[in-house]
């Protein structure tokens, strides 16, 4: 009984790891989407979805949504909100079909070539306009900017003979280094930032940003536009403890860009 | 007999579990933890980018770099507009010709890279990037804080600038 107990077992726990087995991989099948548009709401490509067999470049544009009424929103949003490149527009152009078919179609067919007209149309408006690149438009900005080499030194400063120590020493940065200046070229103010990502601060060594000599609050400088700024970099940080052969590169520095 | 039937069967359970569990860890692995396919950011594309078009108009004098540093005339967008079917993100990053270095260009959201360019060479923009693998599956319809960040090389020897730049952008996700 113990061994017919035993061997009922195994058995059923064979088949659980089989199991198993297999529900380990089906997540990856089991969310890959239709690449066809076919699901249970929608078996097959018909003119409802919009599809137009004959024409070339013509997808069927149906998606699957858990209820069909979640579908119809996500078609007017698409319709309302989608900004189309020039690309796009071409493709909903040609896949019209020509004036010799809309003959053969019924009213509700015609009435669904109208409405993939009037989006194509409306795709104009809801895309980037023509000046949409230009740089005197409201979205677009534009700087200049250029930076010195960014090679700092430790100064050791002046031998103290009462104290028998080195006094005011600090980085400094070398001639014609350790500034970047920023010109607003464009229609719109700019606010930079500024920032440093150390890939090696064993030296221990903190860094500012200074206009004029005033260190900049949160590192940020605002450019009006027609405007240049010109930063400086200041380093912060000990004696070096041993004598730095070659020169190290401690970090990069980053500036960041946006708008009021 | 029996004890060696008992043994080896074990051994095949254990086997078999083992198996499960590597097939379950990969799975989880495939599904939420694989990283996107994009370049390191430190790879300096030489390439142009297959979108980049050139600037009209433009071609003057170079900007007067420093010795040791650079110069860069940089138009952008602050906006991004994303389209999920068409696998595309549409905005502008435009090098004048008077830089005097070439851009990498990578779209961030949320620290995640969905689209990195080729090289922008001074005089040409970019308008239109390719979405990374994975972006379809992160991105929703909707809007995100996103920033674009650009990477600069010496157009002459190819060498990483020591300034990088970041462009605080507005990303609106479409179907």
């Amino acid at each position: 009984m113990t061994h017919k107990n035993n061997k009922l077992r195994n058995k059923i726990w064979s088949l659980a790891l089989c199991l198993c087995m297999i529900l380990s991989d089906l997540p990856i099948s089991a969310f890959a989407e239709a690449q066809d548009g076919a699901c249970e709401h929608h078996p097959e490509h018909t003119a409802e979805c919009g599809y137009v067999a004959a024409v070339e470049g013509s997808p069927c544009n149906y998606e699957c949504n858990e209820s069909h009424d979640e579908q119809e929103s996500t078609e007017s949003m698409k319709t309302s909100e989608s900004a189309y490149t020039a690309e796009d527009r071409k493709n909903m152009i040609d896949a019209l079909p020509d004036v010799s078919e809309l003959e053969d179609m019924d009213n509700a067919e015609l009435s669904k070539v109208q409405d993939k007209a009037q989006e194509a149309v409306n795709a104009d408006d809801a895309g980037h306009d023509p000046n949409y690149y230009n740089k005197d438009s409201n979205k677009i900005a534009s700087v200049t900017i250029v930076w010195t080499a960014m090679s700092f030194s430790y100064n050791k400063g002046t031998w103290d003979t009462d104290t028998m120590t080195w006094e005011g020493g600090g980085w400094e940065a070398d001639v014609g280094c350790g500034t970047v200046k920023v010109t607003n070229t464009g229609n719109l103010d700019v606010i930079a930032q500024f920032g440093v990502n150390f890939t090696d601060n064993t030296l221990g060594i903190s860094v500012s940003f200074t206009e004029n000599g005033t260190v900049l609050t949160d590192n940020k400088l605002t450019i009006a536009k027609g405007a240049e700024k010109t930063v400086s970099v200041k380093l912060t940080g000990d004696e070096p403890s041993e004598y730095i052969e070659t020169a190290k590169t401690i970090g990069q520095i980053t500036i960041t860009l946006s708008t009021e | 007999m029996d004890f060696l039937n008992k043994h080896k069967t074990k051994i095949i359970i254990t086997v078999l579990l083992l198996i499960a569990t590597a097939a379950l860890c990969f799975g989880i692995w495939a599904m939420w933890f694989r990283a996107p396919e994009v370049l390191d950011p430190d790879y300096a594309a030489k390439e142009p980018d297959k979108n980049a078009e050139q600037i009209e108009g433009t071609g003057g004098d170079k900007l007067d770099a420093p010795d040791g540093g650079g110069a860069m005339s940089l138009v952008y967008s602050k906006e991004v507009d994303i389209s999920l079917s068409g696998g595309k993100a549409t905005f502008l990053v435009g090098n004048p010709a008077e830089s005097t270095v070439y851009l990498v260009a990578e779209i961030v959201i949320q620290d995640r890279v969905i689209a990195q360019s080729g090289a922008i060479k001074p005089g040409y923009r970019l308008t239109e990037l390719e979405l990374a693998e994975d972006a379809k599956d992160i991105l929703q319809v909707g809007g995100y804080d996103g920033k674009i960040v650009l990477y600069m090389y010496n157009s002459e020897n190819d060498e990483r600038a020591i300034l990088n730049s970041e462009i605080i952008v507005t990303v609106t996700v479409n179907e």
